[in-house]
């Protein structure tokens, strides 16, 4: 029988076992194939660092970044700022209808990337008479093809559709910390004659830091592995690689060309970064430190 | 206090912005609903998502191509969304809440490397792991097989983290309790702690059950005969270089929406609940 020592182990073992089959093991295959280079149709040959030198003269790198971090910061500040407000005025027992508002924000996170991809290739389409075109003309900057305009249009194209799927439970996630912020709180300050501005920044904001940083995390991890919109919008060559991400191209790469061994390259630099990156977001919870919240 | 005159004039102006990005929120699944009756999709596409409707242009034709495509093939992909999801769901929300729990409750050696590789690997953009994860698959002689589709991601590193800030808000009290009463270490996760963390079960039920019914990529790599395709990866091939079939794509995508909504209006509250609950508090 399990003792109270054994136990923890009996319960981790499910996730050790997975983490090892399908992590632990394609991460090594992964750095492996990464040396190599296909040859013919099967053969692979030892090549050393030539696929890691490819990458830095690799002109569909720079575009692929340039896309990724861009939607990454468009998509980290959309879906902070507007599920927030979103939110609060979702939480305010003056709004009306607020169940109702809830489940319609979050309909469209029920729905597949193959949906979405289905309407937004139509929405973001070049005819001057979409809704999208007719707004960008009543704003003055004219109608266009925003799915092949620049790379600019593009990561707008990202964003959007991907906002269209990501908000609804990001709202869900700022509703649930705006809950837990005493009502009291905000009536002290209001006595003290604290205007809405000063209410948000001193009341609001330090009460849900936690969920900022969870909610900012998700979102650039989401941002840095974008793949599912980019796929279903484009769905094959850009003109100057338009809407192509890193994710993207490790696939176009490795599915495409079967040049398995270059798109592994590319993943184990991008890896590396990536664990750079969650080392400091871990600290940053406070985790470690042994005086977590 | 607001007087009633600045209450009204709040309530009328946000009604007004919530109801405007609600319609907008919602008007993709009007569109993909009306759009997937018009007979001659050939109107859809010249006038682009400006599509102006008459009612004489609208049919059923579209569903009946649909059930009748190549011997009902959509009503095999359907089942196997549906076998997919239950199994995916299924193991992955008991075996996810069993590491949750495990990591949060007790203190043992390793249980901060535990922790950092679950917040690591919830970092990895699986997607890079493909071309190892379907050489694994492929050892297992897995391809073109349910479990091939769920097994590499049904131990979910989110669904784990969702687990583990909920069991934080539980007491070892109970636990404790239990063990003077000669209770078992599972059997007081079972019968004891597991029910105390319902919200959170129905919240990963919802969130799993939705993630492995429109996961694409997965289940596009594993499964290469048509007959095994599941609902995304089988509308996904109505466009093809070869044409487009938009009936079949309008009509499959907007029945391929249905269960999951359903889903999700049947367990609304319990989910709601769960996700506001289980969220990282201060």
């Amino acid at each position: 029988m399990m003792t109270k020592r054994t136990a923890p182990y009996f319960f981790c073992l499910p996730f050790v076992i997975a983490f090892a089959v399908f992590m632990v093991y394609p991460m090594f295959d992964m750095v492996y194939r990464s040396f190599y280079k296909l040859e013919g149709i099967r053969t692979y040959r030892f090549v050393g660092f030539e696929n890691y030198e490819n990458i830095l003269s690799d002109p569909h790198i720079g575009n692929a970044v340039w896309t990724t971090l861009g939607f990454t910061i468009g998509i980290i500040v959309v879906n902070l700022v507007l599920p927030l407000f979103l939110a609060i005025a979702l939480n305010h027992k003056l709004t009306p209808l607020r169940n109702m508002f809830r489940s319609a924000f979050y309909i469209p996170a029920l729905t597949s990337v193959v949906v979405a991809g289905i309407y937004f290739r139509l929405f973001l389409a070049g005819n001057p008479d979409t809704p999208l075109n007719w707004f960008a003309r009543l704003v003055g900057i004219g109608a266009r093809e925003w799915l092949f305009d620049t790379k600019l249009t593009g990561v707008f194209a990202l964003v959007l559709t991907s906002t269209w799927r990501w908000l609804g439970l990001n709202i869900l996630y700022f509703l649930s910390a705006l809950q837990t912020i005493p009502r009291e709180l905000y009536e002290a300050v209001h006595v003290d004659g604290a205007n809405a501005a000063q209410r948000f920044l001193k009341v609001t904001l330090p009460g849900i830091r936690p969920i900022l940083i969870f909610v900012t995390t998700i979102l650039t991890y989401g941002g840095l592995r974008m793949f599912g919109e980019s796929y279903v919008l484009w769905n094959g060559k850009t003109p100057g690689d338009i809407g192509l991400t890193i994710v993207l191209y490790i696939y176009r790469t490795a599915f495409g060309y079967f040049d398995m061994g270059y798109a592994s390259a590319i993943s184990v630099v991008f890896f590396i970064f990536l664990m750079a990156l969650n080392l400091i977001y871990i600290k940053s919870m406070g985790f470690l430190g042994g005086r977590g919240k | 206090m607001m007087d009633i005159r600045a209450r009204n004039t709040y309530r009328v102006s946000v009604f007004i912005v919530l109801f405007l990005l609600a319609a907008a929120s919602l008007a993709p699944f009007v569109y993909l609903l009306v759009t997937s009756f018009v007979t001659d999709m050939s109107q859809v596409f010249k006038n682009g998502i400006a599509l102006k409707i008459r009612w004489d242009m609208l049919s059923l034709e579209s569903y009946r191509l649909l059930i009748q495509d190549d011997g009902g093939k959509y009503f095999s992909w359907f089942m196997n969304s549906v076998i997919i999801t239950v199994l995916n769901t299924a193991i992955s929300i008991a075996l996810c809440s069993m590491v949750g729990y495990g990591v949060t409750m007790y203190e043992f050696r390793g249980k901060k490397l535990i922790f950092v590789l679950i917040m690591s690997t919830m970092m990895i953009p699986i997607e890079m792991l493909m071309i190892p994860l379907y050489n694994v698959i492929k050892f297992f002689h897995l391809t073109n097989n349910y479990f091939g589709v769920v097994l590499p991601f049904v131990v979910a590193p989110f669904t784990i983290f969702f687990f583990m800030q909920y069991a934080r808000t539980l007491s070892k009290e109970f636990m404790e309790a239990a063990r003077i009463d000669g209770c078992g270490e599972f059997r007081i996760f079972l019968t004891i702690m597991a029910p105390l963390m319902k919200p959170a079960f129905a919240a990963m039920l919802i969130l799993q059950a939705t993630n492995a019914w429109n996961d694409f990529l997965w289940p596009l790599i594993v499964m290469s005969s048509s007959q095994k395709f599941t609902l995304t990866v089988g509308i996904q091939t109505y466009l093809s270089p070869y044409g487009n079939n938009y009936n079949l794509l309008f009509a499959g995508a907007v029945l391929s929406v249905i269960p999951v909504v359903i889903l999700f209006f049947l367990c609304q509250r319990l989910f709601m609940e769960g996700i506001m609950q289980g969220g990282i508090k201060g």
